[in-house]
């Protein structure tokens, strides 16, 4: 026994951890900084917007918006830790959806201040990128000459990019190092225990990814249940970015997968495990992928959903095929679970 | 009192009895201590909305927290009672009322431990008051009380060991190759036990364990030998593994098989010609139970399909450790002329969701609750199908409940589930 408790307490290279550290340095570090510029980027450009409101500067704008939002979603898929967790609790705060437009309505035409710094205080109703994009696709396209809103597109952007900024450096090594509970757990005290929970964390936030796409993403805005399209549930639906919010979301997946910039990705780990897995994975994100080219062809998601809603759920149908596959194929080979019940077990 | 300690006179020391007792209430107490301050009595029984009740015991229900928190309280309580010795008969019974009750309300927290530790808190109840005198002696006892316990070991460990009879866990090494992946940053032993060979030696290990430890236990030239072997064996689970207090409690049990007096040293016998027995009364009780307890697990023969992937007859059966199995689950409700997708794992809590996927008995009980929860506008219930795909000890992903059958008006029970997918793939 005693020979058992000496083999378990050392440690060794783990390729788990080389994988996770990637993840970490080539993917959600550099996104997440990648948000921080372009909402910063964003935040700029509203101050000449709003000394000289005019339609090009305007398009810009929502350039920039859209821009930033890429970022945001293909990390949709780190919706655990900072995003979640009381108090920070960044992701409502950046990306509450769908829009409460009468709250938003309400402090336009209200008179309480909205200068940046009291963004801060709102509710996460009031502010965030879907209360920027209200603002850039449906309040200011309607009046821009509104001060009031231009008041409020820049006290959200400057409060939006504080919040990048904020979960950034809940992420950064240089910060808070929420990335050093995922690569070392036992040197933080926190979520995780090993590095097999905080693998299995990340792995699993994929498929959890894509049942909140056809979930909420897809189902609440089709209206399954009560039998018609519900347009103010679907997300983005202000500038018809909902389609390019899964592709971002899907495109996460895929960098997990394959790793991004030279860096490890699952591929890897299986491949050194014996498991080649990547032929599958690759089609069932492609046919995802086409699906969704295809249904830009129509149109937004919106227009979709009303003229071709057999084709949304074809979209659903194949992105839970890659779900399966996720929860079943890559968490299975990558031994990360034991389904041992949390209370105990046998 | 030679005499009197010999099997033919058939009353023997109580001193292995009575340490027995004495450490399974300790890890009684132990393991409902820990139960409550992990914050179990939450998560596990009171937090979930929906609770997945056993056939026959939807009456079984935390109806408040109070009453939950009571029963612990009561539970704490008999432990310390059946540690002590004082009115061990009593205290057992209500202890494993309570212990049963509280494992029972939720087919999720299943455990083949908790099972063992109602069954143990059964026949202690069934016991005669073993208690000291003012000596601090205590009186002989039946052999039938240590045999008892041990009928109900071999019970485990034989059925166990047969439920390894398999093609998985003798040629694939499954699911124990996939578990001990987890190792592979251990040095020197990770290099090892990750290998597909390790875990078939390992598998092959186990399975002879099980199938012959009791015999090795019963004869005496091996028993102390076999003992040791398996101390070492639960140990080294308990280390590898996250289970519990499983394997003290089987080490705890086992102790029934040493030698009577084994801890005569501290429990003294009575000069007295005193001795306990069973009750008459209870004699017949105890013989039923037995057979009950030696048919109950083979009740997977009535079904067809392998059991492992149906789990129809699965549980309360000793088949520990056999399978490793994700998936995905998603209902697909019909209600009013619409169509839409229910997903489960945002309704319940994550445990739930984790044994629902896998187990079709509870697939069906969820099916239930949503055809209720959305009733058509005439008052009929809503048309539920699963959408249910399992990865099975290293097999591919497969589709586990056929997607066109309407769950919601199949029949509940111990019917054989007929509208359960057959295997793809067998090996």
């Amino acid at each position: 026994m005693s020979v058992l408790v000496f083999l378990f307490a050392c440690t060794a290279e783990d390729p788990r951890v080389d994988l996770m550290k990637s993840w970490g340095e080539k993917i959600f570090i550099p996104s997440y900084q990648s948000f921080v510029e372009k909402t910063q980027s964003l935040h700029a450009s509203t101050i000449p917007f709003c000394a000289d409101p005019n339609l090009s500067s305007l398009t810009d704008l929502q350039q920039a918006w859209w821009d930033a939002r890429a970022p945001w979603k293909q990390m949709e898929i780190l919706a655990f830790g900072p995003y979640k967790s009381f108090p920070e609790r960044l992701g409502p705060k950046i990306d509450f959806w769908p829009i409460r437009k009468d709250t938003v309505d309400e402090i336009l035409v209200g008179e309480q201040s909205l200068a940046p710094e009291v963004f801060d205080s709102f509710g996460v109703s009031s502010k965030g990128l879907p209360v920027v994009e209200y603002l850039l696709y449906s309040v200011l396209p309607a009046d821009i000459q509104s001060e009031r809103g231009c008041e409020y597109l820049i006290g959200s952007t400057y409060d939006l990019s504080q919040k990048a900024e904020t979960i950034y450096n809940a992420w950064s090594p240089d910060g808070e190092n929420y990335l050093g509970h995922l690569t070392e757990p036992a040197l933080h005290e926190g979520d995780y225990q090993t590095i097999e929970d905080s693998l299995a964390e990340v792995v699993n936030r994929l498929s959890h990814t894509i049942e909140n796409i056809r979930a909420d993403k897809i189902q609440k805005g089709l209206g399954s249940e009560v039998g018609e399209v519900q347009v103010s549930l679907v997300e983005s639906h202000f500038s018809h970015r909902s389609l390019q919010d899964i592709r971002n979301n899907l495109e996460g997946i895929h960098a997990v997968y394959f790793g991004a910039d030279q860096g490890l990705g699952i591929d890897d780990y299986l491949l050194a495990r014996g498991y080649n897995l990547d032929e599958d994975f690759t089609q069932r994100y492609e046919r995802c992928m086409e699906t969704i080219n295809s249904l830009e062809q129509n149109g937004t998601l919106v227009d979709n959903m009303y003229v071709d809603s057999q084709g949304v759920l074809y979209l659903s149908d194949q992105l839970a095929a890659l779900q399966t596959f996720i929860k079943g194929e890559i968490i299975g080979a990558m031994s990360l679970w034991l389904t041992f019940n949390d209370a105990d077990g046998d | 009192m030679m005499q009197m300690e010999t099997e033919e006179k058939r009353y023997v020391h109580p001193s292995g009895f009575v340490a027995f007792r004495t450490i399974f209430g300790c890890l009684l107490l132990f393991s409902l201590l820990r139960y409550a301050y992990n914050g179990w009595i939450d998560t596990q029984l009171l937090n979930p909305k929906f609770h997945f009740s056993y056939y026959y015991f939807q009456w079984v229900y935390p109806y408040s927290s109070t009453l939950i928190y009571g029963m612990f309280g009561v539970m704490i309580v008999c432990a310390f009672c059946i540690i002590l010795g004082y009115r061990t008969r009593f205290s057992a019974a209500l202890c494993c009322f309570c212990f049963t009750f509280v494992e029972i309300i939720d087919k999720s927290n299943y455990l083949n431990h908790y099972y063992l530790v109602s069954l143990l808190l059964f026949w202690l109840s069934c016991c005669p008051e073993v208690t000291k005198n003012t000596n601090k002696e205590y009186p002989a006892i039946h052999y039938s009380i240590y045999w008892i316990f041990r009928a109900q070991l071999a019970i485990v460990y034989i059925y166990a060991g047969l439920a390894k009879i398999s093609w998985d866990w003798l040629v694939k090494g499954e699911p124990l190759y996939t578990w001990l992946q987890s190792f592979i940053a251990v040095p020197v032993f990770g290099l090892v036990c990750t290998k597909p060979w390790f875990a078939i030696a390992m598998s092959w290990g186990g399975a002879v364990f099980d199938l012959s430890i009791v015999p090795f236990l019963l004869y005496p030239k091996t028993r102390t030998y076999a003992f040791g072997v398996l101390v070492f064996f639960h140990m080294t689970l308990w280390f590898m593994f996250p289970i519990g207090i499983f394997p003290f409690v089987m080490i705890a049990s086992a102790t029934l098989f040493l030698d009577y007096k084994w801890a005569s040293r501290y429990i003294t016998l009575h000069g007295s010609s005193t001795s306990l027995s069973f009750s008459k009364l209870i004699q017949p009780l105890l013989k039923v139970m037995l057979v009950l307890q030696i048919l109950f697990p083979l009740r997977h023969l009535l079904y067809s399909g392998p059991v492992n992937w149906t789990e129809e007859g699965f549980r309360f059966s000793w088949r520990v450790m056999l399978i490793e199995k994700t998936g995905t689950l998603e209902y697909e409700v019909h209600q009013n002329g619409n169509t839409f997708l229910v997903f489960p794992s945002r309704l319940l809590e994550p445990f739930q969701y984790k044994a629902l996927v896998t187990q079709a008995d509870m697939i069906q009980d969820y099916a239930y609750f949503l055809s209720k929860k959305y009733r058509n506008t005439d008052g009929s219930p809503a048309k539920v199908f699963a959408h249910s795909f399992i990865w099975f000890n290293r097999r591919k992903s497969q589709r586990f409940i056929s997607a066109d059958t309407d769950l919601a008006t199949t029949q509940r029970g111990f019917y054989p589930k007929k509208w359960i997918l057959p295997m793809d793939s067998p090996h």
